[in-house]
């Protein structure tokens, strides 16, 4: 099976390693611009030869620079392509999206999951999803990475495997949030759980299916990942320094968008964005959260 | 174009059919052909009939029995519904109508005829202004097969349609039409002219589905033109479709996969297409089935003249006083996966980039990779670009406009009320000043200039609704406006059924009518 990775990000040589366990040979999209290179493995610099004779495209693009490395790529409607799960603040558009906005490619698919790469190196067994309304997709992504360091588990809810990405940073930022003010366990407990539903209730008026959130990209990501994430870190300097960066910010304005008009209550991201544009302190927050009117589970 | 026979038809079916079969395990069969039985029994029962009574009985026999004998028994009633769905189809006339007669649908719609359905000073050339990439359209369909698609309001639609395709040098089409319609003579006459086979909506057996979906694919094989109705249905409340079924779409993909496949170079491609009339014959019927169905038992039907209504001097006497503009707007045609077709028949990327569509279907290597799921979903992106199309090509007359600002200022002057609960109002629940109506009419007249869509609407507010006045009075046996000094009675139901023609359109009821 020939599967081209291209795209400049550690996370490449990660799913280089994996393709590789699986046992295929990677063909890896390098830069003759820049050092980037992945170790172990060859390399050409002609993207559009590494396209067109592949039976999967996987991108390890970061959203915001996909459609750079799209244009690089020349895609053609024979070709069937896997990206990063995620959403491009400025365009409004899922990644996936980007791909079927700006080429001619109609079979994509969304990685889910957390993005482990020092342990895929490591060979520490892991797990990834992935989403696609085609099948082909799925068992083409399944084939090329599956192995016994990673199991590939695969859905159709595209939707709910985006969401829940997003989701998964809204609640590490929280947390980090809620570390900063030196909450306890009990307050992380609620914040992942809390969190969870709103992101489930939000991906039920869009379609999505609520199983997705309590999956590898959902509860298991959150998990595998929320000490080494940058929205932990985020959230714990919105304390510590008093503003909340820009990318939580953004990342709380979209949610919020994705929910206009208002299609559900989403108190925990609606309280964090107050926060974060100075309307609320996190005293104030916490006090806000916990006085609200208790419900069923 | 060549004739279709049966014969080479149910020799298609057959074989495609002897695949499928082949495929399945014995209970499969049993299960299929069981249930093929049980329904047909069940249909013929309630509807008192006796057709297909021997081929039902035998296949009821062949349960028992061999694999090979449930084949034996499917085989036979294929090819009784190969018959009864391609029995009113004349290679004669359809031949006449491709070749030889250019004026007979013109004669169609405008001569004397026993059914006197169309007055001789009618001239629908002045009424019905046909739209779009029309010689595109002409070009591509001397090379590749079209399947034109458009929204549907009426049982006029396809002789309408017949007409607007003759008239700008378009081919004639095949169509599936409801075994009802031809049950009406004047419709039969119609259909028969124009290239219609027979579809029973009251089959709902799985056999039949398969074969009403392989025949389609078969005349699309053959390189017949055709046309779909991809709502399925008639528009019941005057809306646009916004959903559309995927059933007979999903014939033109495995069709083009067929020819790829074969070699045929033929292509098939998608043109969508609006049927925007000032008027619908059949509004009030279908809009208090609409409101029937939203209002449940609630709602009480109060126009006891619906059989009369349906007779054939009331028919024909009203379509004999239609005077209204008709626009047929064909749109940008597409490949059976959605993307737009330039006019050379190539299919364009979403940044406007040629592309060889068949690399949606086949390897490196160039063979046909077979993948239901796949076409699915590639037949339900389709089915949205059509609506995008429909959404975007129909034209706003001025009824339509008037009518939705009727509608919006009833249900501001009532905003507890449901749509059934508004048409149920009394006569002075529903009449409105004038002035008051033509704030909203203006409301909606600039809201409608922001937007980029295709209109008919003339500058004058007063003269607009004149037209609509004028339009109105001509048909329905309530008008849907009645001007009364300065006062407007509004018949609710049909302000609702037009105005919802434009209910795609972002348009605001804004302004108070208090």
């Amino acid at each position: 099976m020939n599967i081209a990775i291209l795209g400049e990000s550690p996370w490449a040589q990660a799913i280089a390693t994996l393709v590789a366990e699986a046992g295929h040979q990677p063909k890896i999209g390098k830069n003759p611009n820049t050092n980037f290179s992945i170790r172990g493995f060859s390399g050409s610099t002609q993207w559009r030869h590494l396209t067109k004779e592949s039976d999967l495209v996987v991108f390890t693009t970061e959203t915001n620079a996909l459609l750079h490395d799209l244009k690089k790529a020349e895609l053609g409607p024979h070709n069937q392509v896997l990206v990063n799960s995620g959403m491009d603040p400025i365009s409004f558009q899922w990644s996936r999206e980007i791909v079927m906005q700006n080429t001619p490619v109609l079979r994509v698919g969304t990685i889910g999951g957390a993005r482990l790469t020092e342990e895929v190196l490591n060979r520490t067994p892991t797990s990834l999803v992935i989403a696609s309304d085609y099948n082909s997709v799925t068992t083409l992504g399944h084939q090329a990475l599956h192995s016994d360091i990673c199991r590939v588990y695969f859905s159709d809810d595209s939707i709910g495997i985006d969401l829940v990405g997003l989701f998964v940073q809204m609640i590490q930022l929280a947390m980090g949030i809620s570390d900063g003010l030196q909450c306890g366990h009990g307050t992380r407990g609620a914040i992942v759980s809390r969190g969870l539903i709103e992101g489930a209730r939000l991906g039920n008026s869009l379609g999505a299916d609520e199983h997705s959130f309590l999956g590898i990209s959902g509860i298991g990501n959150i998990i595998a990942t929320f000490q080494q994430s940058a929205f932990y870190s985020h959230g714990m300097n919105t304390i510590n320094n008093g503003t909340m960066p820009p990318e939580a910010l953004q990342l709380l304005t979209i949610l919020i968008q994705l929910n206009t008009p208002p299609r559900t209550e989403l108190p925990l991201t609606q309280a964090m964005l107050a926060l974060g544009r100075g309307q609320l302190t996190p005293s104030l927050l916490i006090d806000k959260l916990m006085r609200r009117e208790a419900t069923e589970e | 174009m060549k004739a279709t026979h049966t014969g080479t038809i149910s020799n298609r079916l057959q074989k495609r059919l002897h695949q499928k079969l082949q495929s399945m395990s014995r209970e499969e069969t049993f299960s299929y052909l069981a249930d093929t039985v049980y329904l047909e029994r069940k249909r013929i029962q309630e509807e008192d009939g006796s057709e297909y009574e021997v081929l039902l009985d035998s296949a009821a026999r062949s349960l028992k029995g061999s694999k090979e004998s449930m084949h034996a028994a499917l085989v036979n009633l294929t090819n009784a519904y190969v018959e009864e769905i391609h029995t009113h189809f004349s290679n004669r006339t359809y031949d006449l109508a491709s070749k030889v007669l250019p004026s007979a649908l013109t004669r169609l719609l405008t001569a004397s005829h026993p059914f006197q359905l169309l007055s001789s000073d009618f001239d629908p050339a002045s009424r019905m202004i046909v739209q779009g990439p029309v010689e595109d359209l002409r070009n591509l369909s001397k090379e590749h097969t079209l399947v034109f698609t458009p929204t549907h309001v009426s049982n006029l639609d396809s002789p309408l349609i017949g007409y607007a395709l003759q008239s700008v040098g378009l081919p004639p089409v095949l169509y599936g039409a409801g075994l009802n319609l031809f049950s009406n003579p004047l419709m039969a006459f119609f259909l028969s002219r124009l290239g219609a086979y027979t579809v029973d909506r009251r089959k709902k057996n799985r056999l039949y589905k398969d074969v009403l979906k392989a025949y389609s694919t078969a005349i699309l094989e053959e390189g017949h033109h055709s046309l779909f109705y991809p709502g399925g249905t008639r528009s019941r409340d005057g809306s646009i479709e916004s959903e559309v079924k995927k059933g007979l779409l999903g014939t033109a993909i495995q069709a083009w996969q067929n020819n790829v496949q074969s070699g045929s170079g033929k292509e098939i491609l998608i043109v969508p297409c609006t049927i925007t009339s000032s008027l619908v014959l059949e509004a009030e019927t279908l809009v208090d089935d609409a409101l029937a169905d939203s209002g449940k038992s609630r709602y009480i039907i109060s126009d006891d003249e619906f059989s009369e209504r349906r007779t054939m001097a009331n028919f024909t006497r009203k379509v004999l006083n239609l005077d209204a503009s008709i626009y047929i707007r064909f749109s940008t045609p597409l490949d059976c996966m959605g993307n737009e077709v330039n006019g050379e028949g190539k299919s364009l990327d979403p940044l406007g980039t040629v592309i060889d569509r068949k690399g949606y279907i086949c390897n490196q290597k160039g063979s046909v990779i077979e993948d239901q799921q796949r076409d699915t979903i590639y037949t339900q992106r389709l089915a949205a670009k059509l609506v995008d199309s429909f959404q975007k090509d129909s034209v706003v007359l001025p009824t339509h406009l008037v009518a939705r600002a009727a509608w919006f200022a009833l249900t501001e002057k009532h905003p507890h009320l449901a749509p059934f609960q508004i048409a149920l109002l009394a006569k002075q629940e529903r009449t409105l000043d004038t002035s008051v109506l033509l704030k909203k009419i203006q409301c909606l007249t600039s809201q409608v200039h922001q937007l980029d869509v295709p209109h008919s609407l003339p500058a004058s507010l007063e003269v607009l609704l004149e037209s609509a006045y004028q339009r109105f009075s001509l048909f329905h046996n309530e008008r849907a406006l009645l001007q009364q000094g300065q006062k407007v009675a509004i018949n609710a139901k049909l302000a609702y059924y037009y105005g919802n023609r434009l209910a795609h359109l972002p348009l605001e009821n804004i302004g108070s009518t208090q």
